[in-house]
């Protein structure tokens, strides 16, 4: 970062409204072009992050800087900033094109041009108008909304109006674009759609932008980087690839993967060794010697197997299966393991045959288990072999 | 009863049926008797509220003699039209005090809606000490009729040496309390986001104003509108009391020295002048209904 300087910065922002503290300290540096996603539950204080960054509302302690410069008390028009609403916020008055024209007229017309009536008469309006419409027609084009540019909102479906939306937001060429879940209020066909054409409009123009979403999954399929928050903070910061696979923090675990990851509580003994029911899975763990820690599986880091035979460092468990999800080329099984754990483990479609109730053995990846402290943080480690204490088999690795 | 039947497509594409039912079938449905009886009551009602209007009309197209004399009737045995209405034309400057009812009321509403809108915006949606104060004594002041004020007001307008001008005739009334409620009401309607994506977009808070919540409050501005210009060209009361010249008269003022100047007794001539007097509104409100209904039903509010 230091040769290429961020083109936003956040720095401690917090926010309350009255006693309820809904931003507590949030810092964070975005790269020029970068494409960032702030997502969390609702409640998180993603979107009031977002407002407060736009200059909609403002931060009660910190600093925002826009390239380079400090916006923090600067009002939102003058932050150069564009912003893509949920509900779109589109003038319902104004047919699509004057929509677009907004934004560029409201910058580029002087005061005296703007004026209704005397304005048209004002030197120099006419070629700026000329540039602007060369400018919306240009962007819907590329939007592949020229053919809506004479409707009005209420004529155009929610797509339709999504692509205005982000036609307005890009004429302007601002500093950066702030997206808040641009998509949610679009069918689930569209919304997979709409998602892939954003990245590309992201990748053609280089803008950066900073996406809130509440769908972890919108966040890791689009995002350079993806934020994670919760309660005000942010927990993570970094690739969806190492938000998924490598954690920071137990909500980061939970929130992000579909399904959910599987939180196995585990009790370590007096020789730091984690164990599931009675079957040993993690040692080397003495510094929580007799404390409970959470053991973290995702449903794609074990496997079923019906005869429990399997070469490698696996631990295998008993899992009782329950029921069997079926969803095309996948399936998810639920079950239990040792003293009534429910899991979920991915497996492949053809294991749809097996029935409710069989009993079948898990085998768990060692190496991909995310060990959490008591207080949600990552134990991150090579944890050393676990031995069955009543067989004393070496287990893995 | 006949049904539509008609095929439409929903969002995901699937075909779909829908029956429409014609908005006339429930009228159908009705006997003829009941059609005529409801036809009846509308008629009778109708009627007791144009009959004080047809008598105006009526006694305007007749001479002096016709009008006292002891028969009802309201086709004139000796049409009097242009005697009567050349009187109402001549003896008080009428054109020039109906254009001066056009010029205050337009005058009055156009003022109305530039103060009231920037101030009903800024208590629907900014935030600024003492707001809530502010909208209550806004409230209170509601409940204040211009009777209560009028004898401060002639005595500051006496002060300003404002009597006998137009400005005395449309500065009172400029500042519309219930312009400010009623608008506030309906710019609390308006979606948050679209107020701040205009924000974004770079326009001040007057450009939001003007730009974004005028088109969106249209059609209360407009009911608004109507009712002000109702009111005020009916307005008889603060006319009389600050005006004193024929030239400067709004119309129902124009009326009152017409009956001075005729002594009262040429009903016919007065007919035609009250004719000419509420002609503009009737007329005025026939273009405007539908605005005006539009209006009241979307901000709630009942006339």
């Amino acid at each position: 970062m230091a040769a290429n300087s961020p083109q936003l910065t956040l720095s401690e922002i917090k926010k309350g409204y009255g006693s309820n503290q809904i931003l507590k300290g949030v810092s964070l540096e975005i790269a020029k072009g970068e494409f960032i996603a702030l997502v969390g539950a609702s409640g998180c204080g993603k979107s009031t992050l977002l407002r407060i960054i736009a200059g909609l509302d403002a931060a009660d302690e910190g600093e925002i800087r826009i390239a380079g410069r400090d916006v923090s008390s600067t009002r939102a028009a003058d932050r150069d900033l564009a912003m893509v609403f949920q509900s779109y916020a589109l003038y319902p008055y104004l047919t699509a094109r004057q929509n677009m024209m907004v934004p560029l007229a409201m910058r580029r017309y002087s005061l005296w041009q703007r004026l209704p009536f005397i304005g048209g008469l004002m030197p120099g309006r006419k070629a700026i108008a000329g540039e602007i419409a060369a400018k919306v027609n240009e962007v819907a084009d590329g939007l592949k909304i020229a053919q809506l540019l004479d409707r009005k909102p209420a004529a155009m479906s929610g797509g339709q109006r999504q692509r205005v939306a982000l036609g307005r937001a890009i004429v302007r060429e601002p500093q950066a674009f702030l997206m808040d879940e641009p998509l949610s209020n679009l069918d689930a066909a569209l919304r997979v759609h709409t998602r892939t054409e954003i990245v590309d409009l992201h990748r053609r123009l280089g803008a950066t932008t900073i996406y809130v979403t509440h769908d972890q999954e919108e966040a890791l399929s689009m995002a350079d980087r993806v934020a994670v928050m919760k309660d005000g903070r942010i927990l993570q910061v970094a690739s969806p690839r190492t938000i998924y696979a490598d954690p920071d923090h137990i909500d980061v675990a939970a929130f992000i993967g579909t399904p959910a990851i599987n939180l196995i509580e585990v009790q370590v003994d007096g020789d730091g060794i984690a164990r599931i029911g009675n079957v040993p899975v993690i040692s080397g763990l003495q510094e929580w010697r007799g404390q409970r820690l959470m053991i973290g599986l995702r449903p794609d880091h074990a496997e079923l197997n019906d005869t429990g035979e399997r070469v490698g460092p696996h631990v295998r468990l008993p899992f009782t299966l329950s029921r069997l999800e079926f969803l095309g080329a996948e399936a998810i099984a639920h079950g239990t393991i040792a003293s009534g754990v429910q899991i979920r483990v991915r497996t492949g479609s053809s294991f749809a045959e097996v029935s409710a109730g069989r009993e079948l053995t898990l085998l768990i990846a060692v190496h991909h288990l995310l060990v959490f402290a008591p207080d949600g943080t990552r134990i991150r480690r090579q944890f050393a072999e676990a031995r069955d204490a009543t067989q004393g088999v070496p287990v893995h690795v | 009863m006949s049904t539509m039947i008609s095929a439409t497509q929903d969002s995901a594409g699937v075909a779909v049926v829908v029956r429409k039912r014609p908005r006339a079938a429930r009228f159908d449905e009705l006997s003829t008797t009941a059609r005529v009886l409801r036809l009846v009551v509308l008629f009778i009602g109708a009627a007791i509220l144009l009959l004080p209007y047809a008598w105006m009309l009526s006694t305007s197209f007749k001479a002096q003699s016709e009008v006292f004399s002891s028969g009802l009737s309201l086709i004139p045995q000796h049409w009097a039209i242009v005697a009567n209405y050349t009187k109402a034309f001549t003896r008080v400057p009428m054109v020039q005090i109906l254009l001066n009812g056009v010029f205050v009321c337009l005058a009055i509403s156009t003022f109305q809606i530039l103060f009231a809108l920037p101030a009903a915006y800024a208590l629907a949606r900014l935030k600024f000490r003492g707001r809530d104060l502010l909208f209550g004594c806004i409230i209170l002041g509601l409940l204040v009729p211009i009777h209560a004020v009028s004898i401060p007001l002639y005595a500051a307008s006496r002060w300003l040496n404002l009597l006998n001008t137009y400005a005395v005739l449309i500065v009172p009334f400029t500042l519309s309390v219930f312009a400010i409620f009623q608008f506030r009401q309906v710019i609390k309607t308006i979606p948050d986001d679209l107020i701040q994506a205009a924000r974004m977009d770079g326009m001040s808070e007057m450009a939001i104003c003007w730009r974004v919540v005028l088109p969106n409050a249209w059609p209360a501005a407009t009911s608004f509108a109507i009712f002000s210009v109702v009111a005020h060209w009916n307005d008889v009361y603060w006319p009389q009391i600050v005006i004193s010249q024929n030239r400067l008269a709004t119309p129902p003022l124009g009326l009152l020295f017409f009956r001075a100047a005729e002594a009262g007794d040429d009903y016919g001539a007065l007919m035609a002048a009250t004719v000419a007097v509420s002609a503009p509104l009737v007329i005025f409100f026939l273009f405007a209904q539908k605005a005006f209904i539009e209006g009241v039903t979307s901000t709630g509010l009942k006339g």
